[in-house]
């Protein structure tokens, strides 16, 4: 394996590698580096995309309502919600999920093998402290939208209430994709822990085999690999921009 | 009352005992007992030891580092600029857990590793706005006067742009306190931070998590000392970035 090599000499020779795709094998069983990660990245990608869209799809509403009826019970409720959410660590989320729904309710299995039920503690471990986040982030950019002049104007003129949040929804559509983008990053983080907790055969679960094996190929693949990933969704993320504003397809792109 | 409040004293935190394993909350034990017969009360509490300083050591060690950074990208520029900006670049390519985990796991346990891989990426965050800052205060009259009047690089940076930035690096810092108390956590979580048997929240709920169904005491004590510590550091952070903004809206 040229472990006596000098540590230098070994790095160059796995970055040389790496260009070529080909990141070594794994000291445990042989198999090739990149084979298992391109196969828990199946697992990690269901896994964090379910959850993605579960935050979403009830942050986005839950912002749209609090800011139209600012002050008002629900948006109370929801503050709290999303200052608690904000404040739990999600491996904890994980275990009071296992208390409460496993051990004490008997509604769903422990740990979750590859299935659809399985998916359901390890999504709202996963979801419910970025929900958190992006209610509050949301709420804040929507109501600065709702602020602007072009808002009470189309009011004035007695524009519909539902045209005027389509135009307002528009406007905050680059800050919303902003938020999103930079939830990737705690969604992977989020991940290994969640997965090791579950045992769900992703990205994360592997990495954390291979440091308690000192796999030292899988760990450093698997850095890469994400880091790869988070930047080239990053970079979508920036292309995306582009395409919603007409404005910095003009200049060439933004700052 | 008073012999309540000695409890911690009473008990020894790293004492195990045979005969108390698992034991139900009770007058002598008022959280219960862990696997090992240890008193979870006097582990919570002697965790929160662990748990608040090395958060608020991180968020102290990372500020001062990447404010000082920030500092000298912003105010000197050309290589140094690059050199540390470029820097920055490449910690923040990396999901901040992600590479906190790998660090970690490399290394192996112990609190002051853990530390070291969560602020291997944290200062980058005070470095940007330190040096973002720097580039906006740098073409105020007042520090043209404080040049022109001779003053040196150090005195411009510390007496005269530093006060000046302080605020928003301060406000980062406050909200900061309570992300860095979940990643330590979620770190000593995984079996990374620190180790065992030093008391610690986080691997306090992980080693008892595997007795979930005979001691829930053992994991929800530690649970929700940390959702309340970091409930607390995070309505901390909200009110020092209230207090500053309305500050600033009077100014």
């Amino acid at each position: 394996m040229g472990l006596d090599r000098p540590f230098l000499v070994q790095y160059g020779d796995w970055a040389l590698h790496a260009l070529r795709f080909d990141l070594g094998e794994s000291y445990k069983d042989g198999f090739p580096v990149a084979e298992k990660l391109v196969k828990a990245l199946r697992y990690t990608a269901i896994l964090a995309l379910t959850s993605l869209a579960l935050a979403f799809l009830a942050a986005l509403p839950l912002a749209i309502l609090t800011a139209l009826h600012k002050d008002s019970l629900l948006d109370d409720i929801t503050r709290l919600f999303s200052f608690a959410g904000n404040s739990l660590p999600n491996f904890l989320i994980s275990v009071l999920l296992m208390y409460f729904l496993c051990v004490k309710a008997h509604l769903l299995p422990l740990t979750a093998k590859a299935s659809v039920k399985g998916l359901v503690m390890p999504c709202l471990a996963l979801s419910i402290p970025i929900c958190g986040r992006f209610i509050r982030q949301f709420r804040a950019e929507i109501l600065e939208q709702l602020g602007k002049p072009y808002v009470s104007g189309a009011r004035l003129r007695g524009v519909k209430e539902r045209y005027v949040l389509k135009n307002v929804l528009h406007n905050a559509s680059i800050s919303i994709l902003t938020i999103v983008g930079l939830s990737i990053g705690t969604l992977f983080g989020g991940s290994v822990v969640i997965e090791t907790i579950f045992r769900w055969p992703g990205l994360g679960k592997l990495a954390m085999d291979a440091i308690s094996n000192r796999d030292y190929p899988v760990i450093q693949g698997f850095v890469l690999f994400t880091s790869t990933v988070y930047v080239v969704i990053n970079l979508l993320i920036d292309i995306c921009y582009a395409w919603i504003d007409p404005r910095l397809r003009r200049k060439g792109g933004g700052a | 009352m008073k012999k309540r409040i000695k409890t911690p004293e009473r008990n020894d935190p790293y004492a195990t005992s045979a005969a108390d394993m698992n034991r139900a909350p009770c007058a002598q034990f008022p959280f219960g007992t862990d696997r090992y017969g240890r008193c979870v009360c006097s582990r919570v509490l002697m965790g929160a030891r662990t748990s608040i300083f090395s958060a608020v050591a991180l968020v102290g060690l990372t500020f001062l580092a990447g404010s000082v950074l920030g500092l000298l990208a912003g105010w000197y520029g050309g290589m140094i600029d690059t050199l540390i900006m470029r820097l920055a670049d490449v910690m923040l390519a990396f999901p901040q857990m992600v590479l906190a985990i790998a660090v970690a796991g490399i290394l192996g346990g112990g609190m002051g590793n853990a530390m070291l891989a969560m602020g291997i990426s944290g200062w980058t965050l005070y470095a940007r706005l330190a040096r973002a800052q720097v580039l906006s205060l740098k073409e105020e009259p007042y520090v043209h006067a404080a040049r022109l009047s001779g003053c040196s690089g150090w005195t411009i940076m510390i007496k005269t742009l530093l006060p000046n930035m302080l605020g928003p690096l301060l406000v980062t810092a406050a909200t900061q306190i309570g992300v860095m108390m979940i990643g330590i956590a979620g770190l000593s979580f995984l079996g990374i931070g620190v180790i065992e048997p030093q008391a610690e929240w986080g691997s306090m709920i992980n080693t008892s998590r595997a007795y979930l169904q005979l001691a829930p005491w053992a994991v929800l004590a530690p649970a929700v000392a940390t959702i309340i510590t970091v409930m607390i550091f995070n309505y901390l952070g909200d009110c020092v970035r209230d207090a500053l903004e309305a500050k600033e809206a009077e100014t």
